[in-house]
């Protein structure tokens, strides 16, 4: 399938060259894009030695779609995976979900920032990214690479930031949209600009009747579910040197849940409900002294939660109570100084974090403070350079300190070379810390580093660990490390002519000090071990991205990128080149030596992955068609296909779930400037994979009447 | 609860050397390779017993005497001796490749010193349990490179390699029906260490 439009791709392409080139001018409008996650300033995508990339809210309105991860994984390199912890041992739903994996790393390294601010709640390191309404987005940014120097913690594969709107006029619109699942979603959204001060509202409400991807199990594979959002935001320009921004945040969503469990080897029937909700306050002033210096000052705050209620439906007694809390403050002040090519950032902010779980004991607090700066020179018309670093002061672990190093180089007027090398950090979460959870059915423990001491009291002082074994070592808990990183990216921006665009980048991550769990050196008096975690793994991902943008002629556009890549266990490497690691025959059931040649690298990881994006418009008619295909190669995943093979890493061909295509089409029709018709069909060729990716319907159909006033 | 040995078609109790020894004379050969399989139901609350000198199943009225080595239950492994029996059967567990142990230890064995501190690590995602779960099927399977040396209810010597561990399921049940192990050894019958 997508070998055949690639090809189809390059006859255009032929064709085109012999055409008078007096069209589009897409390449200058990706290199002009002005972006700010690089380097927390405004600057133009041509400037910055960094790989960056921007979905605009006319991509986001073209596409119909109004789910943000349906949206990032139609982008280059970035591709959806489900976290494999998500199938808890009972078979409950999916309680983790899916996220972003960008170059080759986890959902858990990928920053995601609103209005370069962070989202909380990770849950197993994901982020729901449905609490963000599309209708909101004025863009999207996705910077590659560590760049913690900038914004700290988690953002070691890169960071995604959702810029929303900004109120530019008195404007009223909306969409309503009616899809497969029942799924019903009405969003109003307006303008309204008073004097110095301008606002922009939006409200949200959309509900889906959830689906069911394997019949022969009870209950649908992702229950139904309702949300509500309301967006806020405020912008008061008292003179030319200061404005102030209010937004408020708020997302609240409801699932119904119905589902089987197995009660003490007796299957029960569960009814209950799963609430999530999303509430963000953000305040920022923002004061320019004369044309070489100005300060933004900014207080931000977010609460997350999500509980839910299982009640056994044969009684309708109380089954199990889950609580998740999480909040965050966080005051900041950003100094810029200097003239724009000379730009010194310079920034302080404290953070304060806590979490309330019935699962983490009592809340749970974490303080940090940070400091950043950045400069950037640019030395002559061909060379800029940035440089920086940030220091974080935590309360639970060493500082850190990550620096990070750009330089960009203009060859020529169509050539930039970008090259970065980048130190990034993941802190110990809350669960990593803090978890002291018995589990009841199975028998075992798993106690966060920090809670040791308080865990195997409890344990002792309940008989579950027998008053022999000596617990001294671990009284006062013990300490992690965060998960260190060292990123590199080398890319060139290749403008071929006004209508054809290339980039590449190529990447190398090596992160150092996995947090994993681990046996602790005794078992309970049940028989059963208890777990923690420490510092132990260490990995690396590697590979290349290509992306071409190509404009035929004023109707038809091409976009299309391929992105490779190797990712393994370094200590894994390491067992099988001193003969440590065997796997069983899948016939004979013996044991055998792992030879290198046989591992091939991490869980969950596609080796190819492409996209490619085909847009039409017709201008006498008013209308377009999208076509976006997204192909995910072949990756491992422990256990599919029964192909347990006696050890947990990838060597066995059975251990590859097959690759797939997502192929989307919408149709969109504008009746006149104030109404417009989308109609769209999702996952054309119908691919559906219950078991890893339970979130991903088979084909969907889709109406969406729009308005704008 | 009714115990069915099933599923057997792998048994092949093969006497070594049959023809090749007897140029050699007099010399009788007194190991036994032996690969099977016996099946636990899932239901079971209790052990299901083998012995490696009968190469058979041992039934449940058996199973306070020292006539078994090894018994099955779930994901626990237990050897007759100590907490578990009246034999004197222990276990070292070895890593590593199962064809070139040659030879048993005669000292350094792990016996089930209380029901549940058992010489054969069972917990589930330990690195140091005699199998690999896998949290998405919540299969187990015997970790790879990793062998007994079992010391027998009645003192002999054998080593001991699990290959699999199948469950039986019924199309839309929630539990498989029965567990099949399959595993193989070599059974040295004369009371030395020696298994070549």
């Amino acid at each position: 399938m997508v070998r055949k439009f690639i090809l189809f791709i390059a006859v255009c392409g032929f064709y085109s060259s012999l055409l008078a080139q007096d069209v589009a001018d897409s390449t200058d409008k990706i290199l002009d894009e002005v972006v700010v996650t690089g380097t927390r300033t405004e600057n133009k995508v041509r400037n910055l030695p960094l790989p960056i990339q921007v979905i605009s809210a006319k991509t986001i309105e073209k596409s119909g779609i109004e789910d943000l991860l349906q949206i990032l994984q139609m982008q280059t390199g970035l591709v959806v995976a489900v976290n494999p912890l998500g199938v808890s041992l009972q078979g409950y739903p999916n309680p983790f979900g899916s996220g972003i994996q960008m170059q080759g790393m986890d959902p858990a390294y990928s920053l995601i920032l609103v209005d370069g601010e962070p989202l909380t709640g990770r849950n197993g390191g994901i982020l729901n990214l449905s609490r963000i309404t599309t209708a909101n987005i004025s863009r999207i940014e996705i910077l590659k690479g560590p760049a913690t120097s900038l914004y700290g913690s988690d953002a070691l594969a890169g960071v995604i930031n959702i810029i929303t709107k900004v109120p530019e006029k008195n404007s009223f619109n909306g969409r309503i949209q009616y899809a497969s699942n029942n799924a019903m979603g009405i969003t109003l959204s307006g303008g309204i600009i008073a004097g110095k001060t301008s606002i922009q509202l939006l409200g949200r409400r959309y509900q889906n009747d959830g689906w069911d991807l394997d019949k022969s199990i009870y209950g649908k594979t992702i229950d139904p579910y309702t949300d509500y959002s309301f967006d806020v935001k405020t912008i008061t320009k008292f003179d030319k040197k200061n404005s102030l921004t209010l937004s408020a945040r708020y997302y609240h969503d409801k699932q119904n849940n119905n589902y089987l469990i197995d009660e003490r080897g007796k299957p029960e029937v569960i009814n209950g409900n799963t609430y999530e909700e999303d509430k963000s306050l953000y305040a920022k002033w923002d004061r320019k002294i004369n044309d070489r210096l100005n300060f933004v000052a900014g207080l931000y705050t977010i609460g997350y939660d999500n509980h839910s209620n299982a009640f056994l439906k044969s009684n309708d007694s109380l089954y199990e109570k889950i609580t998740f809390n999480q909040y965050l403050i966080k005051p900041e002040v950003q100094v810029n100084i200097g003239p724009a090519d000379q730009l010194l950032v310079t920034g302080a902010g404290y953070h304060h974090e806590s979490v309330k779980s019935s699962r983490y004991g009592r809340d749970r607090i974490m303080d940090s403070w940070f400091l950043f700066l950045q400069k950037q020179f640019v030395v002559n018309e061909k060379l800029n350079i940035i440089a920086g670093g940030r220091y974080d002061k935590n309360s639970l672990y060493a500082a850190q300190f990550s620096p990070k190093l750009a330089a960009g180089y203009k060859v020529n007027s169509n050539l930039i070379l970008k090259g970065s090398v980048g130190a990034g950090f993941k802190a110990p979460d809350f669960r990593q810390q803090f978890l002291d959870f018995s589990n009841s059915l199975v028998g075992y423990t798993i106690i966060g580093a920090r809670e040791l001491g308080n865990g195997l009291t409890r344990l002792k002082r309940t008989g579950l660990l027998s008053e022999s074994i000596d617990i001294t070592p671990y009284l006062n808990g013990l300490e992690l490390s965060p998960e260190r990183s060292v990123g590199y990216n080398l890319g060139i921006d290749f403008t071929y002519s006004s209508n054809l665009f290339f980039r590449v980048n190529l990447f190398r991550n090596d992160v150092n000090h996995l947090i994993e769990t681990y046996n602790l050196p005794f078992n309970q008096t049940n028989g059963k071990a208890v777990f923690s975690y420490q510092n132990i793994d260490r990995v690396f991902t590697e590979g290349a991205e290509a992306t071409i943008n190509y404009s035929l002629d004023k109707n038809w556009k091409f976009i299309t990128s391929y992105n490779y890549l190797i990712a393994k266990d370094k200590d894994v490497v390491d067992e099988i080149r001193s003969g440590k690691l065997y796997r069983r025959d899948p016939i004979t059931g013996y044991s055998h030596i792992v030879r290198l040649s046989d591992y091939k690298g991490l869980y969950n990881r596609s080796k190819h992955t492409a996209n490619l994006n085909v847009q039409y418009t017709n201008h006498e008619w008013d209308a377009s068609a999208l076509l976006s295909v997204k192909y995910r190669g072949r990756y491992g995943f422990q256990g599919i296909n029964n192909s347990t093979d006696g050890n947990t890493i990838l060597d066995d061909p059975r251990e590859f779930a097959k690759g797939y295509a997502l192929v989307d089409l919408v149709l969109c029709k504008e009746l006149n400037k104030n109404f417009s018709l989308q109609a769209g069909v999702d996952n054309i060729l119908d691919y559906t994979q219950p078991a890893l990716l339970p979130a991903q319907f088979g084909r969907g159909y889709f109406i969406n009447v729009n308005f704008k006033f | 609860m009714k115990m069915k040995k099933i599923a057997l078609p792998l048994l092949s109790i093969v006497l070594l050397g049959a023809g090749l020894t007897s140029c050699k004379d007099k010399k009788v050969e007194t190991k036994v390779v032996v690969t099977d399989s016996i099946a636990w139901n899932f239901q079971s609350s209790h052990h299901v017993f083998y012995s490696l000198s009968e190469g058979k199943e041992i039934t449940l009225a058996d199973s306070a005497t020292a006539k078994w080595d090894i018994g099955f239950n779930l994901a626990t492994i237990i050897l007759n001796s100590h907490a578990s029996g009246p034999g004197q059967a222990g276990v070292i567990v070895k890593t590593g490749n199962y064809e070139s142990a040659t030879s048993a230890p005669t000292d350094g064995y792990s016996y089930d010193t209380t029901a549940l501190q058992l010489a054969i690590n069972s917990n589930p995602f330990s690195p140091n349990a005699w199998y690999v779960y896998d949290p998405v099927t919540h299969a187990f399977s015997p970790k790879a490179g990793q062998y007994f040396i079992v010391k027998t209810a009645d003192g002999k010597y054998a080593k001991l390699e699990m290959i699999s561990v199948i469950p039986v399921i019924d199309p839309g049940a929630l539990y498989p029906k029965t567990l099949i192990y399959k595993f193989r050894y070599t059974y040295q019958s004369n009371g030395s260490v020696n298994f070549n």
